[in-house]
């Protein structure tokens, strides 16, 4: 049997959900004989191929690039899926949603900046603006992936648990679509 | 009615007072109407001073008094239940039905609650028969009924007409037709929660039923004429904001979902909208008319539901063209 | 709202006042006085409530417990609605279990709920009702309010980002506590509940420091300071005693 082409993403968010699929521990060998991972933080090809089975996205569209990864993924996995709160509701990286981004960027940076620390790349600590030059721009407010492009499962949790992942891993490679009701909850 | 003839109102509820045992009267006017206010005070004194209101009326054992109670801006205080809350110093804020007023009302008395048109309607009944009264209108709806005609009209103001007198005489005989010769679009009826008739059906008559059938309902008596200027989707934009901001609060599908809706409106005429948009507002709509607490949040969709059933082109230009069709929407955000 | 008595039995042939209906096609018997809800848990049916708690009156505000009446075309929610004789309920059709999902849905939009950094994470009622009706995300777009903390009381804190407005707090505030420090402000979507006259909670003069309000809220919304994510267990169960011991006419046993 063919190998499932499997692709996995983190946009805003901890990395936790990843984690937590590497926390399936003994089950990935058995996985690693039905899928092969063809993109993501775990493996080398840092290049999303032109067409995967299923995509596990973590986190939320926070940037400009964010947005225009999402709309690529969407286009090129057959199955997508918001993994983790964050994807499934924009979770912790929504909570800067009150403020400006002008204001969480001059608080984190700017604020917060330890006044003895050697400046680098003509940063000003004590001065307004911060641009984006190379680094993405920042959204005006963090949203959960389903705003943007239209999603075929979700499962909620922070992080969803190990057992969670595997179970819709197992039914998405057993062709039936996972009903994941009971499996996990938010912040679970 | 308050302004003009308020002893006919005192005569309805003193006879209403009579014929269910009631001993006490409110008159609950807006207190945006000083005008009202000021002359059903005066007529509440004539009658008290008459003898007609008071103990003992006309030496019979019958004691009656009517008092007045102000409202303080909330929309929400013409709803029964909300209205009873307010006079008794509580939140206007509605409450569960049953138990109705009748059985459980002010201050848990049983209490009969109607509008003012309505107690105004009883003294020519009583004089002149139930057979003269049933004689003017239609087969289901009786008698006359008033109407505030506002918007795009040569004649603004109220007007009182038999029912089922058909909407174009309404419009044009009485009101004198679209000012500038511009083509006249729809007439919303019944007030900010009312459902926008289109021209097509000018002919129909107004009564209950009829107004029913094509999504709007009598409501306050408001009737709003647009013309070819009004952006529909615009309409319905500002009759939900209205909605939003006078819901009271107490039920979660009305008090985020005229938010929610007023938002994706504002997207829609904004040109951001997308042809998502359109579902998500009919399922809202649906939400709130089925399970919202009270009359504001069940009836406060119907601009929004007549427009997409009878405006839809409107809508869909906005959203796949990016244009307002009446050419309303890059002027009104452009004034602001 | 004060719980009256109900005249829709005739207590001459029935002086009892018991009545017979059906839920999801089960003979159920019930005092007149006893609401839908009331009598549906006490024969082992679930009706998802939020604004309902057992020693509180009822508001019938947040929706959730709605139920389709035979012969009635309005929904109408089950812990203010009172049954008659031979009336038939439906707890759970496809139409109400969808409308109920979609309120939900809507609450968790109206305000900021973040369950990962939450002290009610995994002690939380409204986690709990999204996993009973299955829901898995919200369709509505999430409003993101900028909302406070208040933090100033020396025991508890309240944050409204978590608050959906069920208004236990105010309710438990005036009909158990007696104090009435909590009430609501605004109106619509502005609605927030507040302590005294929009003061900090911290100088009330009028609250007792009872916690009562904390132990009734169904979130996290009102919480004991100390407690870390997770770890705000509410405690509950004393409320209908309490409420039992307020409306008893005979205080002899305590002289």
């Amino acid at each position: 049997m063919d190998k499932i082409a499997l692709a996995t993403t983190w946009l805003d968010s901890c990395s936790g959900c990843h984690m937590s699929l590497l926390d399936i521990d003994e089950a990935l060998i058995g996985l690693a004989a039905q899928v092969e991972i063809l993109f993501g933080p775990l493996v080398d090809n840092k290049i999303f191929p032109d067409h995967v089975d299923v995509t596990l996205v973590e986190g939320a569209v926070g940037s400009e690039a964010d947005k225009k990864n999402i709309l690529m993924i969407r286009e090129r996995s057959r199955i997508l899926v918001s993994f983790g709160d964050c994807a499934v509701t924009a979770n912790v990286p929504g909570m800067r949603n009150r403020h400006a981004v002008a204001d969480v960027l001059a608080r984190a940076y700017i604020e917060n900046a330890d006044p003895a620390a050697p400046l680098s790349c003509g940063a000003q600590t004590g001065k307004g603006s911060i641009e984006f030059q190379v680094v993405p721009a920042l959204c005006s407010k963090v949203r959960p992936v389903h705003e943007f492009v239209p999603v075929d499962v979700f499962l909620p949790g922070c992080p969803p648990p190990p057992e969670a992942i595997l179970y819709l891993l197992s039914e998405l490679l057993a062709g039936r679509s996972p009903d994941m009701s009971g499996k996990t909850r938010f912040g679970a | 009615m308050l302004e003009s003839d308020p002893h006919r109102v005192i005569e309805g509820m003193t006879v209403a007072g009579y014929a269910t045992g009631a001993s006490q009267g409110f008159i609950y006017v807006r207190a945006e109407y000083p005008l009202a206010v000021k002359r059903v005070r005066l007529a509440l004194s004539q009658a008290e001073h008459m003898g007609v209101l008071g103990n003992n009326i006309f030496n019979t054992s019958f004691n009656f008094t009517i008092k007045v109670r102000l409202g303080a801006g909330a929309f929400v205080c013409g709803e029964e239940t909300a209205l009873i809350a307010s006079i008794e110093g509580r939140m206007g804020r509605p409450r569960p039905r049953p138990p109705f007023p009748a059985e459980f009302g002010l201050w848990e008395h049983p209490t009969l609650i109607n509008n003012v048109e309505t107690f105004a309607n009883i003294p020519p009944i009583i004089r002149k028969g139930g057979r003269w009264f049933a004689g003017i209108g239609t087969e289901k709806s009786k008698g006359t009924k008033v109407f505030a005609l506002a918007g795009k009209i040569i004649n603004t103001g109220l007007i009182e007409v038999p029912m089922g007198t058909p909407l174009r005489d309404i419009v044009y005989d009485i009101g004198g037709g679209i000012p500038q010769g511009k083509r006249l679009k729809a007439v919303q009826t019944g007030g900010p929660s009312g459902g926008c008739i289109p021209e097509r059906f000018l002919d129909m008559p107004v009564d209950y039923e009829s107004l029913a059938k094509v999504g709007s309902i009598m409501g306050s008596g408001g009737m709003i004429v647009m013309d070819e200027t009004s952006c529909m989707v615009d309409v319905a934009r500002f009759f939900m904001e209205f909605c939003k901001s006078e819901s009271c609060g107490k039920c979660a599908p009305c008090r985020v979902g005229t938010r929610q809706i007023y938002d994706i409106l504002s997207k829609i005429t904004a040109n951001q909208g997308s042809p998502e948009d359109l579902a998500m507002l009919e399922d809202l709509c649906d939400l709130m008319k089925s399970t919202s607490l009270c009359g504001l949040g069940q009836s406060s969709p119907n601009p929004v539901l007549t427009t997409l059933q009878y405006f839809r082109e409107e809508y869909l230009s906005h959203i796949h063209d990016k244009n307002c069709l009446a050419g309303a929407c890059k002027s009104l955000r452009e004034a602001k | 709202m004060k719980d009256h008595s109900r005249t829709n039995v005739r207590s001459d042939l029935n002086p009892s006042r018991l009545l017979t209906f059906r839920i999801d096609d089960r003979d159920v018997s019930a005092h007149e006085n006893e609401s839908i809800l009331t009598v549906a848990r006490q024969n082992g049916i679930t009706i998802p409530t939020l604004c309902h708690l057992d020693g509180l009156s009822e508001r019938g505000a947040c929706r959730l417990c709605i139920v389709e009446i035979k012969g009635i075309n309005k929904l109408l929610p089950a812990c203010v609605t009172f049954p008659r004789q031979d009336m038939e309920v439906i707890t759970a059709s496809e139409r109400v279990v969808g409308y109920r999902k979609k309120i939900l849905e809507l609450l968790f939009t109206e305000r900021n709920h973040v369950c990962a950094v939450c002290v009610s994470n995994g002690h939380c009622e409204l986690q709990n009702l999204a996993v009973e009706l299955g829901v898995s995300h919200v369709r509505y777009p999430y409003l993101y309010p900028h909302l406070a903390v208040d933090a100033s009381h020396s025991r508890f804190s309240v944050d409204h980002n978590r608050c959906v407005l069920c208004l236990r707090c105010v309710r438990v505030c005036d009909e158990i506590e007696g104090a009435h420090t909590w009430d609501i402000m605004g109106r619509g979507i502005t609605s927030q509940v507040i302590t005294d006259l929009n003061q900090p909670w911290g100088s009330s003069e009028t609250c007792t420091g009872c916690g009562k309000c904390v132990q009734v809220c169904p979130t996290g919304a009102l919480s004991e300071k100390g407690k870390s994510v997770a770890e705000m267990i509410k405690r509950r169960q004393f409320l209908p005693y309490l409420q039992m011991m307020r409306g008893r006419q005979d205080t002899s046993w305590t002289k």
